[in-house]
């Protein structure tokens, strides 16, 4: 219990690193920028200027946006609307990609190509351009249930999501069929199927957490496109104003989101797989986002 | 070289004709005679001979700016793929060769920052920040372009340097790499030409692809949105797409047919290619899944390569 908390206290501390890192990036990105006066008002140097700014995220008061309503306020408001979006684009990625790599892996494989390569051409596309699609053919509304349906959609395939996703599972799934146990089940006459599941749960969670980045980058493009008020929308007017303390202020929020996900899937595998619970250096050892399967998409 | 080798699949053969593709538009764009700037006709033109394409809704033609829309990615996506080559080749080699070494440790930590920033997120906080820091962001456009390119290919090196450091670890384990060092062997040549040039040049080759099948999505979805993307008049698959985004409305309605039959259908398609300026909003739609998909096939047949290697 002792050497778990303590490896997941190495990776909380790691990733809270990667936080502060980023804002300090971006931070001295945006301070040293000419015309960034707004910044230099609030202090006289970079590094009063940080610890400035980590004081008001910490007492959850960064001032006023150009629009006259506190950044924090916003950025909550806009996270509360883009953060279930975001979710659930990945578990309907995650649910279509695991059905398609067990439907599609074992009877129907003559189909299954077809099949791929239908799921690929439409998961290629981008999210800005399936966006457009379903505003200008299925005539999604500017707000309501409707919309935000057809965002997590969207979301879910586009991009490359969905292809990525398909490629990654499967490989699991063909790599688990050779395995004894599947044999075993398979000749009892089991569900192979929901035999696979718990094996591919850990991989699946990894495969999340990176996939959460690449979300959060297309929900930025697709809140624009479907006038959604989330942080993605705000980020860009923020960016277009230009309102720096907004734009830092939602970088460092969707960084700690991701981070918050790496996390969780940090404390599923320790929880999950015994060996992770002696790993030492956990935090410098595993790369934050696991490299992409053969064959994936940007 | 095997037979199985040498073979093209029909994947790889679809990825090596688009590329040939845009690399043909790219040099037909040097020699496009009409300004894709400056209106030449009526607007929403239907094909003709004067226009193969049509018109867009200024008036411009359209086939002069999907060919020379192909500047917006071709040039500053090769500089997003040096980008990240430049930067990902060293710090997956030394992640890879000197997994132990405090380098190693300190290439994770940076690689470990970067993987953490959302792409997108990371490409508009920049090109917002250089947009405010000039006086006249259109006279930077090109500059823009590259910066964009450059973030992008930044973006990319964690996913490259990490898919390489995990490859050249594995290699370095082999027998033929001990025997190298036996022989008295420099760990550069050992890694440059052994591990790196003899093993790994496919793994480069397929994520090159799939960064440049990136590019052109950033570009054409920041190019749709407008302000960070390429600047108005110059053309881009985006911001053509962006121009139709209101006469799509009335090509949706002229699509409608009359009667549910073939004869039918062909003729609510003519309409909305003549009248509706259908291929206005078709043309550039397919251009950037088609090249995306292209370049992305690409990516696959190299990293079948990879395997079979």
């Amino acid at each position: 219990m002792g050497a778990t908390l303590a490896v997941l206290g190495r990776r909380a501390a790691a990733l809270l690193g990667v936080v502060f890192a980023s804002s300090a990036v971006f931070g001295a990105l945006l301070w040293f920028t000419p015309g960034s006066s707004s910044i230099h008002a609030q202090a006289d140097t970079f590094v009063g200027w940080l610890f400035g700014f980590w004081h008001g995220v910490l007492t959850w008061d960064l001032g006023p946006s150009y629009r006259g309503i506190p950044v924090t306020e916003l950025v909550a408001r806009g996270a509360a609307r883009t953060l279930p979006i975001v979710l659930a684009a990945l578990a309907l990625s995650l649910g279509m990609g695991l059905a398609l790599a067990l439907v599609l892996g074992d009877r129907l494989r003559r189909l299954g190509r077809a099949a791929r390569v239908a799921v690929h051409a439409c998961s290629l596309v981008p999210v800005f351009l399936l966006g457009y699609l379903a505003l200008v053919v299925f005539a999604v509304p500017p707000e309501g249930p409707a919309q935000t349906l057809a965002a997590i959609v969207v979301l879910a395939i586009g991009d490359g999501m969905l292809t990525d996703v398909v490629l990654a599972l499967d490989a699991e799934v063909t790599a688990l069929r050779d395995r004894d146990f599947v044999h075993s089940v398979r000749l009892r006459g089991g569900p192979v199927a929901l035999r696979l599941v718990p094996h591919i749960a850990l991989p699946m969670a990894q495969l999340a957490a990176g996939k959460t980045t690449f979300l959060i980058g297309g929900v930025l493009i697709l809140e624009k496109v479907l006038g959604i008020q989330g942080i993605g929308l705000m980020g860009y007017q923020a960016a277009v104003k230009p309102d720096f303390v907004l734009l830092i202020a939602i970088t460092v929020a969707a960084t700690a989101f991701v981070a918050a996900v790496h996390l969780g899937v940090d404390v599923l595998r320790v929880v999950v797989d015994p060996r992770a619970r002696k790993e030492r250096r956990v935090s410098t050892r595993a790369p934050a986002t696991p490299a992409p399967p053969l064959g994936g998409a940007p | 070289m095997s037979e199985a080798r040498r073979r093209i699949s029909p994947v790889g053969a679809f990825g090596f004709a688009v590329v040939i593709v845009l690399v043909g538009m790219r040099i037909a764009a040097m020699f496009v005679s009409v300004d894709p700037a400056l209106p030449t006709d009526d607007p929403m033109l239907g094909p003709s001979g004067a226009h193969l394409l049509g018109t867009d809704p200024l008036g411009r033609d359209l086939l002069a700016r999907m060919v020379v829309s192909v500047e917006a990615f071709f040039g500053p996506g090769l500089f997003a793929c040096l980008v990240a080559l430049g930067l990902s080749v060293p710090a997956g080699s030394v992640v890879g060769y000197w997994p132990r070494s405090r380098a190693a440790t300190a290439v994770q930590a940076v690689l470990t920052i970067v993987a953490a920033w959302p792409r997108l997120v990371l490409v508009v906080v920049v090109v917002a920040i250089f947009t405010a820091s000039v006086r006249d962001p259109a006279s930077f456009g090109d500059l823009r372009l590259y910066l964009l390119g450059g973030l992008v290919g930044l973006s990319f090196v964690p996913q490259v340097a990490g898919a390489l450091a995990e490859r050249v670890l594995f290699f370095q384990r082999e027998q033929f790499v001990e025997a190298a060092r036996a022989h008295g062997l420099s760990d550069g040549r050992i890694l440059g030409f052994h591990i790196l040039w003899a093993n790994c040049r496919y793994l480069l080759l397929r994520q090159v692809c799939a960064l440049f099948g990136a590019f052109i999505l950033v570009e054409t979805s920041l190019s749709y949105l407008g302000h960070y993307g390429v600047p108005a008049p110059r053309p881009s698959w985006g911001n053509i797409l962006a121009d139709v985004r209101f006469a799509v409305i009335h090509t949706r309605t002229l699509l409608i047919p009359d009667a549910w039959t073939v004869s039918g259908l062909s003729e609510a398609i003519g309409r909305a290619v003549q009248e509706g300026g259908a291929l206005a909003v078709a043309a550039p739609t397919v251009a950037i899944a088609v090249s995306i998909t292209g370049v992305l096939a690409l990516a696959e047949h190299f990293a079948r390569k990879q395997e079979s290697w």
